[in-house]
C-alpha cells in the first residue's frame, strides 16, 4: 500500500465486522487512520521472499506437561 | 525526609546487601527509610499503585531475625523492591494498570514473585504501568500516570513506567518490569538507570499478565548494572509452569560483571540505529557516539555491521504484538470496551484486523531476522546502539501513535529473543537521560553485563541523581 493509498471506509467496516468489534461510525472514523498507518507499515511483509523451510510456528510434539498415565498403569 | 533516609535509599543493592549481611544495616531500618521516602515523594511521582507498608515491615522484621540467626539467604535478603503491577501477588490486587482488572486479586504468586520472596527480598508494593503494558501514558486508563524524576513534565518511559520512576527516584532498590518491545530498556533509558531483558526463555512469565506470548520478557530495572545482575540471578531459570523457559544452566551473573573488555568485538549496526533520520534525536546519537568511544578506549574493537532484515522488524513486531494481544483481550474488547483506556482500546482493536496470513508471515520474517543476527554474531560479541531514538517526550507530546511513529531500537531484540541491557550514557542539554543499549548472543548475559559494567565504571553516570 503506497503512502497515499488506503482502503475505503466500507472495506474497513468489513474488517472490523469480521473481528466482531461492533464499532459505531464515529469509532470507525477514529480508528481508521491508525489502521492505515499500520497497513502501510506492514505491507512490506507480503513482499518478502521466504523459503519453504522458513517455517513460522512449530507444534511441540511432547505431551509431558499433560501428565497422561501410561496405559499399563491404569 | 532526613539526610539518613536519602542516604539509605541511594545505596545500591550490592552496597546494601553487604551491610545487611554483615549486620551494619537492619532490613527494618532500610525498609522504613523507603516507606518514608515513598510517603514523601510518591504523591508527586505516582510510581506506586499499591504500597504494602505493613506487609513490607513484617517481611523486613522476618529478614532481620533470619540474618541475626545466621540464616542469610544471599544478596537480595532484606532488599526493598517493587513489582510492576502485572506480576501476580497472592492476596494483593494486581491490575495491569487497567480498569478491566481493577478488582483482580490473584490467589497465587507469579513464579518471579515467589522467587524474589524466597531470596528474602522485601516487597514494598506494586508499580504503575501503561495499561496492559502497551502504548503510552493514557489519562483515560483510570490509574495515575507515573512521572519522570528527572523532569516531572516528561514521561518516565513505558510500559514499565512506575518501575523506571521508582528506581530512579530511590523509591525502591530494584523493580521488575516486563518487556514486549522495549518496556524495560525504554524506562531504564528515559530514567537514567540500568534495565535488562534477558534471553527469551531465561525468566519465567508464569503469573505475569501477558501482552504478546512470543515477545514478552521479564526482567529487572536497577540503579546499576551489577544490581541488575544480582536481581536477575534471583529470578532466572527453568520453570515447569512456563513451558517456554529454558533448561540452560544459569551462570553467576554478578561474577560476570568483573573483568576488562580488551579485544571484545562490538558490532554497530549504523545503517539502522544511526541513520540520518529526522525522527531520531541528534542529542541521543551524539551521546551514544561518545559512549562508543569510551568502549573503544577500554580496548573494545568496534565494527560496523549490517542486518538487512532490520528493515522489516518494525512491521513484524506490530503484527505479532497486536495480533497476540487481541487474541488475549478480544472477549473484553467486545463486552466491556469502555473499561479500556482510549489508547490501548484502539491499539488492541487494530490487532483484530490483521489476517492470519499476515501474522504467520510476520513470524516467518522473524526467523530471517534471527538468521541475519546470527550471521553478525559469528563475527562480533555484542551489538551497541542507542536504546531509544529520542529522550523522554513531554506528556503533552504523547498520543496512541507516538511509539508507532518513531523507529523502535529495542523491538528487534524482542523479536530475536537476544539479551539486551540499557545503561545510562549521558544527558541531553535539557537534562534528560540517554541510554546505551548493548545486546548479546542468546544466553550470553554474562558478556552483556561485563560490557555494560565496564562502560558504567568508566563513564560513571550513576553518580548523578535526579533532582527530587
Amino acid at each position: 500500500m503506497g503512502e497515499s493509498e488506503s482502503i475505503s471506509m466500507d472495506a474497513f467496516r468489513v474488517l472490523t465486522d469480521r473481528a466482531r468489534l461492533g464499532l459505531t461510525m464515529e469509532e470507525l472514523e477514529s480508528l481508521k487512520p491508525m489502521y492505515d498507518h499500520f497497513a502501510r507499515q506492514t505491507a512490506v511483509l507480503s513482499e518478502l521472499e521466504l523459503d519453504a523451510e522458513d517455517m513460522a510456528l512449530r507444534f511441540p510434539p511432547d505431551w509431558d506437561s499433560l501428565a497422561l498415565p501410561h496405559t499399563a498403569e491404569r | 525526609m532526613t539526610q539518613t533516609t536519602t542516604e539509605l535509599c541511594y545505596l545500591t543493592i550490592r552496597e546494601a546487601g553487604a551491610l545487611l549481611r554483615d549486620g551494619g544495616l537492619s532490613p527494618v531500618e532500610l525498609t522504613r527509610a523507603f516507606l518514608e521516602r515513598i510517603e514523601s515523594l510518591d504523591g508527586t511521582l505516582q510510581a506506586y499503585i499499591t504500597v504494602l507498608a505493613d506487609d513490607a515491615m513484617a517481611e523486613a522484621r522476618t529478614a532481620e531475625a533470619e540474618i541475626l540467626r545466621g540464616e542469610y539467604r544471599g544478596p537480595m535478603h532484606g532488599i526493598p523492591i517493587a513489582l510492576k503491577d502485572l506480576y501476580d501477588t497472592k492476596g494483593v490486587r494486581t491490575t495491569a494498570g487497567s480498569r478491566v482488572m481493577a478488582d483482580r486479586v490473584p490467589t497465587e504468586d507469579a513464579t518471579t514473585t515467589a522467587l524474589l520472596r524466597a531470596s528474602g527480598a522485601v516487597l514494598l508494593g506494586k508499580l504503575a504501568m501503561h495499561e496492559f503494558a502497551l502504548g503510552g501514558p493514557d489519562p483515560t486508563c483510570g490509574f495515575p500516570l507515573a512521572r519522570n524524576p528527572w523532569s516531572l513534565e516528561h514521561i518516565p518511559g513505558g510500559s514499565s513506567s512506575g518501575s523506571g520512576a521508582a528506581v530512579a527516584a530511590g523509591l525502591c532498590m530494584g523493580a521488575l518490569g516486563s518487556c514486549t518491545g522495549g518496556s524495560i530498556r525504554g524506562p531504564a533509558s528515559h530514567c537514567g538507570i540500568a534495565g535488562i531483558k534477558a534471553t527469551y526463555g531465561r525468566v519465567s512469565r508464569y503469573g505475569v499478565v501477558p501482552l504478546s506470548w512470543t515477545l514478552d520478557h521479564c526482567g529487572p530495572l536497577t540503579w546499576t548494572v551489577e544490581d541488575s545482575a544480582i536481581m536477575l540471578q534471583a529470578i532466572a531459570g527453568y520453570d515447569p509452569k512456563d513451558p517456554t523457559t529454558s533448561h540452560a544452566p544459569v551462570p553467576d551473573y554478578l561474577a560476570s560483571v568483573e573483568g576488562d573488555i580488551r579485544g571484545l568485538r562490538v558490532g554497530v549496526p549504523r545503517h539502522y540505529f544511526f541513520a540520518d533520520d529526522p525522527d531520531v534525536s541528534k542529542d541521543t546519537l551524539s551521546a551514544v557516539e561518545t559512549a562508543l568511544g569510551v568502549l573503544e578506549d577500554l580496548g573494545a574493537v568496534l565494527e560496523d555491521v549490517t542486518v538487512p532484515s532490520l528493515a522489516y522488524a518494525g512491521a513484524a513486531q506490530s503484527v505479532i504484538m497486536a495480533s497476540e494481544a487481541f487474541a488475549y483481550h478480544q472477549s473484553n474488547l467486545r463486552t466491556r470496551p469502555q473499561d479500556f483506556g482510549e489508547m490501548v482500546r484502539a491499539r488492541f482493536r487494530i490487532g483484530g484486523l490483521f489476517t492470519a496470513g499476515e501474522y504467520v508471515q510476520a513470524q516467518r520474517a522473524r526467523n530471517v531476522l534471527k538468521r541475519d543476527f546470527a550471521e553478525v554474531l559469528r563475527r562480533v560479541d555484542v551489538l551497541a546502539s542507542p536504546t531509544m531514538s529520542n529522550p523522554a517526550p513531554r506528556f503533552d507530546e504523547v498520543d496512541a501513535m507516538s511509539t508507532a511513529r518513531v523507529p523502535s531500537f529495542t523491538g528487534p531484540y524482542n523479536l530475536t529473543g537476544m539479551p539486551a541491557i540499557s545503561v545510562p550514557c549521558g544527558f541531553t542539554p535539557e537534562g534528560l537521560p540517554v541510554g546505551l543499549q548493548i545486546a548479546g548472543k542468546p544466553f550470553d548475559e554474562p558478556t552483556v553485563f561485563r560490557t555494560a559494567y565496564a562502560y558504567q565504571q568508566q563513564a560513571r553516570w550513576f553518580e548523578r541523581r535526579p533532582p527530587v
